[in-house]
């Protein structure tokens, strides 16, 4: 696993803390559930903010255009938003992709 | 305030940059060809919006140079007049991917700038037309994708909203400029005489209904499309 995914996705997290009564616990974070079920920690439009947030530190970090609204993260059984195991997972994926030659 | 035009050289984009200029505003617009515009607020992009990876690193680029945008303006589009039966299908798909899928990835792009406003309410302003509440025949293509716009517009403007970007539409007649040149005069005459104000639009009739709508005069006004010159 990418350690820099997993220190832009809890810098993010922080940068949201920061505006935020309610604090997002950032230890034990790979396994924070982001969103669904009882304890996820982002409505939808909370998540939709933290997703564009990460999008923009990942592309400033790796120097490339990315996108996490892919066709794959809308297809896939089991959400990548759902917890941030998952999203570092999403996100290496898709940074592969988008630096493989076309 | 920091506005963004997109589809700058001429026309439309051109008159509504050169009046937010000099209305103090700083512009950033762009378009495929090199800019025709010398401001020392203006500054210039050239890019293909149909090319997603490059409207990405377009705004990368902007939140590079500039932090953040108070305002997109989404002006740039084409057209294409001819039956449904003549027209290739290549066309229509080239159509919708400037008028509707450029206008979705340069809204998608520029929500996370203008979240970095500090302006009360954020604004996007997209362009649409009178073929789409008449119906036009021989626009098709056109109109469909303008009425993508309109829809984009709605419901965009719900999904924004608690995010403090307002989402509004601008309706306009034919106004004289490179996409209606070759209309025949007397089409355009019978399209001005269909409009409760009987006179052919002109860019300036744009500018203060663009400024309303990316000021705080309507904070309160989004997911509305509002039509230049009583068509409806």
């Amino acid at each position: 696993m990418d350690d820099r995914i997993l220190q832009i996705i809890v810098s993010a997290i922080e940068e949201l803390n920061e505006t935020r009564e309610e604090k997002i616990p950032t230890d034990n974070v790979l396994d924070l559930r982001l969103y669904g079920g009882d304890s996820g920690v982002f409505e939808s439009m909370h998540l939709v903010g933290f997703l564009a947030l990460v999008e923009e530190k990942l592309e400033d970090e790796f120097d490339v255009e990315v996108a996490l609204a892919s066709e794959k993260a809308v297809s896939q059984r089991v959400s990548p938003f759902s917890s941030v195991r998952r999203l570092v997972g999403f996100a290496e994926e898709e940074l592969r992709l988008v630096a493989a030659p076309r | 305030m920091k506005v963004m035009i997109t589809g700058t050289r001429t026309g439309i984009g051109k008159a509504l940059a050169e009046h937010l200029l000099a209305a103090g505003h700083e512009v950033v617009g762009c378009s495929r060809k090199p800019g025709g515009i010398e401001h020392e607020r203006y500054d210039h992009h050239q890019v293909d919006l149909t090319d997603t990876t490059a409207v990405k690193a377009l705004f990368r680029e902007l939140r590079r140079t500039h932090g953040h945008l108070d305002a997109l303006i989404n002006n740039a589009g084409t057209s294409v007049m001819n039956h449904f039966m003549l027209t290739p299908e290549q066309t229509t798909r080239r159509l919708f991917d400037l008028n509707f899928f450029a206008v979705l990835s340069c809204c998608r792009e520029a929500v996370k700038l203008l979240r970095r406003s500090e302006q009360p309410s954020t604004s996007i302003v997209a362009l649409s037309t009178v073929a789409v509440p008449w119906a036009i025949d021989g626009q098709l293509a056109y109109s469909a994708s303008k009425a993508a716009v309109e829809q984009l517009v709605r419901v965009m403007s719900k999904e924004l909203a608690e995010h403090g970007v307002r989402v509004n539409g601008l309706g306009v007649p034919p106004v004289s400029t490179t996409l209606t040149r070759t209309v025949p005069r007397e089409r355009i005459d019978g399209l001005v005489g269909r409009q409760a104000i009987k006179r052919m639009c002109t860019t300036a009739d744009l500018c203060g209904p663009v400024e309303f709508l990316i000021g705080s005069q309507s904070a309160f006004v989004t997911g509305e499309t509002i039509f230049l010159g009583g068509v409806n």
